[in-house]
């Protein structure tokens, strides 16, 4: 027989009665899904992780503030994009020199990580997404990577419905432009080259 | 990740074929899992902000104040117009009872039920006039406010007939208390559980005029055919017995209701599990 799983709201109900078992369940139900979130944003390894440390450092304390009205995702991503907007304050003050201080004491596991994360093809979505504004880059990551709906993206990020449209718009057509464009360039550039 | 498109106006000059090439390629962009040991990292850090357990018996007196301390708030605004009708409907229960002389058991049979028969329109009001939605973006979630009212018109009415079978009792001498209270606590309790249940299948409008004409033509055939004596005569402990299970019909009736609203709003969070 299998047992019914428990629903968010479940789970915070027995968390705000000290269960520590129901945090465990609630944060691995969600963590890949804010790291996700939070990783396309940064695109940084270590900064992602810490960020997503915060969300839910942020997550525990507001719990009780939580209402069962909104679905919890929402709830929880409106904490992310809030970090990752702070986050982006403080990296951009950031000097060059402490990046690449830290990119020097990385660890193995992170290298690795990074390793299969620099696969051309992905690079060239990154970089094409980083080339986005801030905002609007937050509603496609909302809208493509995590299947949030523009009125739940519109909640999240605290505007109009007709607004994350518009950016949606604007974003996608930006992309098309250079994700499709550099598409037959690319495909060239996958040709074997034949020595002089 | 699925199909969308962000919008009609949008496949004017994004088209389709382009779409879904930039479903596809932004699909591509794939984040591997975070080590087990990253996770475990983050959940032994949010150990810390788990509230201290409570016993069972703090909690459930913590969640009784919440409710009560809602209730308070919530009563305000009911209708004028109900809290009226309970104290017209007792006082001319009590003028008749003391003016007549007689029928005594008979008027507070008739009259226990029908302040939480006439609360029932003030407990689905939002349901009835459309405004659950509205309800549902208070501060409070509708399963409080839902208790809340439970509380609330099951509190009138418990005083209602308190107060009607202590003016009773001072008034008519040879009345005892603690069968006038039997009297007024078992229909009070049974009609009340029944109303609840008939009142979530139907508009309580409907369920309000159902019970009241039922519940008044069956007092009135009662003490036509002469039974009033027989449920006078009736052994305490039938009575006990029916207001004990009448109770617990009730507080099932209003977890169900109250559960009922819990997962209208949680639509999307059993979507997300996947239960």
């Amino acid at each position: 027989m299998s047992k019914k799983l428990q629903t968010d709201s479940e789970l915070i109900i027995e968390i705000l009665n000290g269960s520590q078992a129901a945090m465990e369940i609630l944060v691995r139900r969600h963590y890949e899904s804010v790291f996700a979130y939070v990783y396309r944003q940064t695109g940084d390894y270590h900064a992602a992780l810490d960020v997503t440390q915060d969300i839910f450092i942020k997550m525990m304390k507001g719990l009780s503030t939580y209402r069962e009205r909104e679905k919890f995702k929402s709830w929880l991503f409106r904490i992310a994009v809030n970090c990752c907007r702070d986050s982006f304050r403080c990296t951009s003050a950031r000097t060059a020199r402490e990046v690449e201080l830290e990119a020097n004491f990385s660890d193995g596991q992170s290298n690795i990580w990074d390793i299969f994360s620099k696969s051309t093809e992905r690079e060239h979505i990154k970089d094409a997404l980083d080339s986005l504004p801030e905002f609007q880059k937050e509603v496609v990551l909302l809208r493509f990577y995590h299947d949030l709906k523009l009125k739940e993206i519109a909640d999240i990020i605290g505007s109009g419905e007709a607004t994350v449209k518009s950016r949606l718009y604007q974003a996608l057509d930006k992309l098309k432009k250079h994700l499709l464009a550099g598409e037959g360039e690319l495909s060239e550039n996958k040709k074997p080259r034949l020595k002089p | 990740m699925k199909t969308k498109n962000p919008g009609s106006n949008h496949k004017k000059i994004i088209i389709d074929t382009e779409m879904t090439r930039l479903e596809t390629l932004l699909n591509r962009y794939n984040i591997s899992a975070v080590p087990h040991q990253q996770i475990e990292r983050t959940v032994e850090s949010l150990r810390q902000y788990v509230p201290k357990k409570q016993s069972l018996w703090n909690r459930q007196a913590e969640r009784l104040a919440d409710v009560l301390s809602t209730a308070r708030q919530d009563a305000p605004f009911f209708s004028w117009g109900y809290w009226l009708a309970g104290i017209v409907l007792f006082s001319v229960g009590y003028w008749i009872i003391t003016a007549a002389d007689s029928h005594v058991y008979a008027i507070m049979l008739l009259i226990a039920p029908i302040p939480f028969i006439l609360g029932l329109l003030e407990l689905f009001k939002g349901r009835d006039t459309g405004m659950t939605e509205m309800e549902m973006s208070c501060k409070l979630s509708l399963r409080e406010v839902i208790l809340a009212r439970v509380v609330v018109i099951g509190a009138y009415g418990v005083l209602l007939n308190t107060l009607l079978s202590v003016f009773i009792y001072y008034s008519q001498p040879g009345a005892y208390l603690w069968q006038l209270t039997l009297i007024w606590l078992t229909p009070f309790t049974f009609i009340s559980a029944i109303a609840l249940y008939i009142a979530q299948k139907v508009k309580s409008g409907y369920a309000v005029a159902f019970f009241l004409v039922t519940w008044t033509a069956a007092i009135i055939l009662v003490q036509m055919a002469g039974f009033m004596v027989f449920l006078q005569t009736v052994n305490t402990w039938a009575h006990l017995l029916i207001t004990f299970f009448s109770v617990i019909v009730l507080i099932y009736e209003t977890c169900k209701m109250t559960d009922k609203y819990l997962l209208t709003t949680e639509r999307w969070s059993h979507c997300e599990s996947g239960s």
